[in-house]
């Protein structure tokens, strides 16, 4: 038999067991006083000697029984007193439940989206083992002369400038000869904007062109039908797409999809299958909607943008065979015996002896792109740290708020615990050790821990798919799914263990270091109590504490959100519908496409309620701007400066100078309410074949033209020259944050070719639904294939472009005040329990003559003292954390002092309220019911 | 006569030796070796019973209740065999040990 089937046997039989070894030791004491009496003894004597002989029994029938015992049947003997102790205090467990429920359950749900946006791992097969390459530089024109164009992201990382994208035969160089990945594969960096036409009805899209090995190298099975692969990423394949299944459920899940035919920008697709949910590709952020062979992308791309030229005009050539655009990300998957820096110093090698090919005379100390390979397992990293700090910053303020909630458990289980010292002190007699005791309470506190973490669980899944919902509803933010994985559930038995162990630890040493014959002597409702309860006070003051840190972030959001809300966009939001054709993809060109553009204003005008339209390449805010270069041949330097000293930075010699530059039709300022200052608008006179005009905005002015009549001055573009024929006020595009750049406007029909699609600005009066269904309406009946995209009023183009700060703003509102109910809750409770304690002495002080008015004095100076505690601890707190929130903040300084002042002004006013009751309660102490009190 | 605390770890190896000439309950074993040791070595009741049950445990020793000399209920603790291997290891890592000391105490 081995031990542990022994131990079994005394675990089954432990009823047994206990009444035996209690005899056991009762008939050694005996046999010692038997002898103690035969050695002459008296009777009395030898029994008291023997019993002090022989020590405390119960403890020694302890420490005997903790040998034969299992480990878990310390927690099971624990838990099952921890259960009889919470049913005992239902109200008690119930506010403690709640409040651990609130602090994990935002947690979670906060970290659910970190989760869900930053950590978890794309679904393709073994992501570990896949990597994307990205180059870098350490200047930011250092590789200016080896492309003419990059596609995807171009940012500073590490203090180096670094891209995704390189060129198609770069690309195939690469994957030919590298020896580290058991195969490259490619796509394009940036997805396109494309019209989908199936089945009758047409629908935007974003299209991304894929290497033909791309599912296959990333281990992703099709839903529906078969995946794509080599033979259809081919000159002379037949051109077939793969839809996501995330279109594919927007389109209503057709079951027979595979098979149907799809005309993208004019071209008939056959969909072969669909991607499995959850596929996102390697770059999150994208919600694409159709994936095509790379093949059929770059006829598209050569179609509709090409073919390439390169900047001397001369080159011509496929996207598929120059060496100037870089547009292609590029991963592969790692063999399993490589090495990532291996492998990424074979690709460096490869690449220089590609550039020596193609670029013979390019002088040995130009910079040479570096090469590196990054792990792709979560997706393009770009995307990823877009999110990071956000998610960061949030979870720490949630953190802030489960901290509360801590020291608010903590606080009232020590108020509980003090009340228990005569139970504790009776166990401490009767053999348990501190340790033991302590063991005791930390179990009670980690079982209370698990049964909010339970209810916090619920919560954070009911709270965390509204959270995606709403980050969701944003196309920034791309698409993903928040689930309760693997991850979210270890991270809640983490935070559960650890605010288990925080806010248990200190009332069970506090408790642990009764005094057993002081505590069974005493008496409740003494003063000489009260004086003990500093750490109570403390817990409440810091709760108050990172209250007001909160606080202050959700009034500096607040604020923040305000600035945006006040930010002097230059036009007239309001009533303005906006919406985006693309027809140039279908093949418009030329005059048909002049005649749609047209054709489609006339309708939407004479729609009821219209009071006058537009027409743009971009609208404003939210939609990005286009940077060209000009000269300004006739103007002079400004003032004080000396010529030779502006060419170096001003248009007004021949070094080129960047402009923002917006295509625009007439009634275009009209429209918009954007006001003319000096000169004309644009018009319908200025046509194709009428002189060449624009309009500049103030900052244009200000910036190139000071002192000078803009009016008449000519603008070299393109070497087209332009006449200034008017000047616009200042309007605000692309973001929010940003200043008005220097901007000018040119009818778009003056351009040498016009744009393929266009955004159309439409002033309306009444409801914006009504009119928005009519332009649906127009557009179908003109061409049903060309659908309506991005269809919003500019309000709500405005909205989504603030989607983080709103988010910010709701998020921290509620945290701030989750945690000022929180604090509220503990405040209240520790006042209430003084109280309690003091209601002896508050009578002997009322029959000593106190007025009532004292005694609310009295309890409510208690409040006074911890809220002023709290908020002078609070203030350097929350000053030192400004720096976290710092690039979150528009407009004012995170250490701005009213925030502070508000914030803290809230935090006393509230604490003042809350401790009334408790006070004014103290106050109607009947003196004779208090002096019998105990 | 002062008492000397026992070695940590003899006490098992105690126990097992007054145990190898016959049953015997728990204060008759602290006895025996109060007794044996001309009074030297004190048991402690804190320490005896802990390591009877640690004993048991491990199936070194069985217990069984029996009439004691003075004609009242006690609970009996005898050698298994298991018990009286174990007690010969632990004689001869003893003996070993102490002579390890004997040796420097004397030679160094």
């Amino acid at each position: 038999m081995s031990s542990i089937m022994r131990r079994l046997w005394m675990l089954i039989t432990r009823s047994r067991y206990d009444r035996e070894l209690k005899e056991e030791i009762a008939f050694h004491v005996e046999a010692r006083e038997r002898e103690l009496i035969a050695q002459g003894i008296a009777a009395d004597e030898a029994h008291f000697r023997a019993q002090r002989e022989f020590g405390n029994p119960l403890r020694i029938q302890e420490r005997s029984r903790r040998n034969v015992m299992f480990w878990w049947e310390w927690i099971v003997q624990d838990l099952q007193f921890a259960i009889r102790l919470i049913r005992k205090a239902p109200a008690f467990t119930t506010v403690i439940v709640i409040s651990m429920a609130i602090g994990i359950g935002a947690t979670t749900s906060i970290f659910s989206v970190l989760n869900a946006m930053v950590l978890r791992e794309l679904s393709v097969r073994a992501p570990g083992e896949m990597y994307l390459f990205s180059w870098s530089v350490a200047k930011r024109d250092g590789a200016d002369d080896l492309m003419s164009s990059i596609d995807g992201s171009y940012v500073q990382r590490d203090g180096r400038y670094r891209s995704w994208s390189v060129s198609f035969p770069l690309y195939e160089s690469l994957r030919q000869r590298q020896t580290q990945f058991e195969d490259l594969f490619a796509f394009a960096a940036n997805s396109q904007e494309i019209n989908i036409g199936i089945e009758g009805h047409s629908y935007p899209g974003l299209y991304v062109g894929i290497s033909g090995n791309y599912f296959n190298v990333s281990g992703v099975t099709a839903f529906r039908g078969r995946i794509l692969d080599a033979g259809d990423d081919t000159k002379t394949s037949t051109p077939v797409a793969m839809i996501s299944h995330r279109f594919w459920t927007q389109m209503g899940a057709d079951p027979n999809i595979v098979g149907k035919t799809a005309t993208v920008n004019g071209q008939l697709l056959t969909i072969v299958g669909v991607t499995p949910p959850g596929f996102t590709g390697y770059d999150p952020s994208v919600k694409t909607d159709i994936f095509v062979p790379l093949q059929h992308y770059i006829r598209d791309l050569d179609r509709l943008q090409g073919p390439f030229i390169a900047p001397d005009g001369k080159q011509f050539a496929s996207f598929a065979q120059t060496d100037l655009a870089w547009w292609l990300t590029v991963g592969g998957r790692l063999k399993p015996n490589a090495n990532a820096t291996t492998a990424a110093a074979e690709l460096n090698s490869l690449f220089r002896q590609h550039l020596s090919g193609v670029m013979p005379a390019r002088p040995a100390t130009a910079e040479v792109p570096l090469i590196e390979t990054e792990p792709a397992g979560r997706g393009l990293d770009s995307v990823r740290s877009q999110y990071q700090t956000a998610c960061l910053l949030l979870l720490g303020l949630v953190g802030v708020v489960l901290l509360i909630a801590c020291a608010n458990v903590s606080a009232l289980l020590l108020s509980r615990a003090t009340a228990r010292q005569r139970e504790i002190a009776q166990r401490l007699s009767m053999g348990a050790s501190r340790g033991r005791i302590i063991w005791q309470l930390l179990t009670e506190s980690l079982f209370l821990s698990l049964l909010g973490a339970l209810a916090g669980f619920a919560l954070a899944y009911w709270t965390s798919s509204g959270l995606a919902a709403l980050i969701s509803s944003t196309r920034d933010a791309g698409q993903f799914e928040i689930h309760m994985d693997g991850r979210v559930l270890l991270f809640t038995a983490a935070v559960t263990f650890l605010s288990g162990l925080i806010f248990g630890l200190v009332p069970a040493v506090q408790v642990s270091r009764t005094d057993p014959m002081s505590a069974l002597k005493q008496v409740t409702g003494t003063t000489r109590t009260e004086r003990g309860h500093w750490p109570g006070k403390l817990l409440v003051a810091g709760q108050l504490a990172l209250a007001l840190l909160l606080m202050v972030s959700a009034v500096l959001f607040t604020r923040t959100l305000r600035q945006f809300g006040k930010t002097e966009l230059g036009f007239d939001q309001r009533n303005l519908i906006i919406f985006n054709v693309r027809p140039g993809l279908n093949g418009y060109t030329g005059a048909k496409l002049e005649t749609y553009y047209n054709e489609l204003r006339r309708r939407v005008g004479s729609i009821p309620g219209v009071q006058s339209v537009t027409m743009a390449q971009r609208g404003p805010v939210g939609q990005g701007a286009h940077i060209t270069t000009v000269t300004l041949p006739g103007a002079q330097g400004t003032s004080g400066q000396s010529q030779a000293h502006s060419s170096t930075f001003g248009p007004w010699s021949d070094k080129e100078t960047p402009v923002h530059a917006h295509l625009v039709g007439d009634n275009y300022f009209n429209t918009l309410h954007v006001p003319v200052i000096a000169g004309r608008a644009i018009t319908q006179s200025d046509t194709a074949t009428a002189p060449k005009v624009v309009v500049v905005n103030k900052t244009f002015v200000s910036r190139f033209l000071k002192n000078q009549n803009p009016i008449g001055m000519i603008i070299r573009s393109n070497k087209t020259d332009y006449t200034i024929v008017g000047v616009s006020g200042d309007v605000k595009y692309a973001r929010l944050r940003d200043d008005v750049p220097p901007t000018m406007y040119v009818p778009y029909q003056q351009r040498r070719e016009l744009p393929q699609w266009m955004a159309f600005m439409v002033r309306v009066q009444g409801d914006a639904r009504n009119a928005s269904r009519a332009i649906e309406r127009a557009a179908a009946e003109i061409d049903a294939g060309v659908p309506v995209a991005d269809l919003m009023t500019e309000q709500g183009v405005i909205d989504r472009t603030l989607f983080v700060e709103r988010t910010f703003t709701l998020l921290s509102s509620s945290f701030a005040g989750i945690a000022m109910v929180l604090a509220c809750v503990g405040l209240y409770g520790t006042l209430s329990y003084m109280v309690a304690r003091r209601t002896n002495e508050i009578g002997v002080r009322m029959a000593l003559g106190a007025q009532r008015s004292n005694i609310l004095e009295m309890v409510m100076r208690d409040g006074w003292k911890m809220a002023l505690l709290g908020v002078a601890m609070g203030v350097p707190l929350t000053l030192a954390a400004a720096k976290l929130i710092e690039s979150r903040v528009y407009g004012i300084s995170p250490r701005d002092p009213l925030s502070l002042a508000l914030g803290a002004a809230l935090v006393l006013s509230i604490a003042l309220i809350v401790g009334l009751l408790p006070a004014w309660r103290a106050s109607r102490v009947d003196p004779m019911v208090a002096l019998k009190y105990e | 006569m002062s008492k000397v605390d026992l070695l940590p770890g003899t006490l098992e190896m105690l126990v097992l030796k007054t145990l190898s000439r016959g049953s015997l309950h728990g204060y008759g074993i602290a006895q025996r070796v109060k007794k044996l040791s001309d009074e030297v070595l004190q048991v402690e009741e804190g320490s005896l019973y802990p390591a009877l049950q640690r004993l048991l445990v491990r199936g070194l020793v069985t217990a069984e209740w029996k009439q004691s000399e003075t004609n009242r209920r006690a609970r009996y603790y005898s050698l298994t065999a298991a018990g009286k291997k174990q007690l010969g290891a632990e004689i001869s890592d003893y003996e070993r040990l102490i002579g390890a000391i004997g040796r420097v105490l004397a030679n160094a």
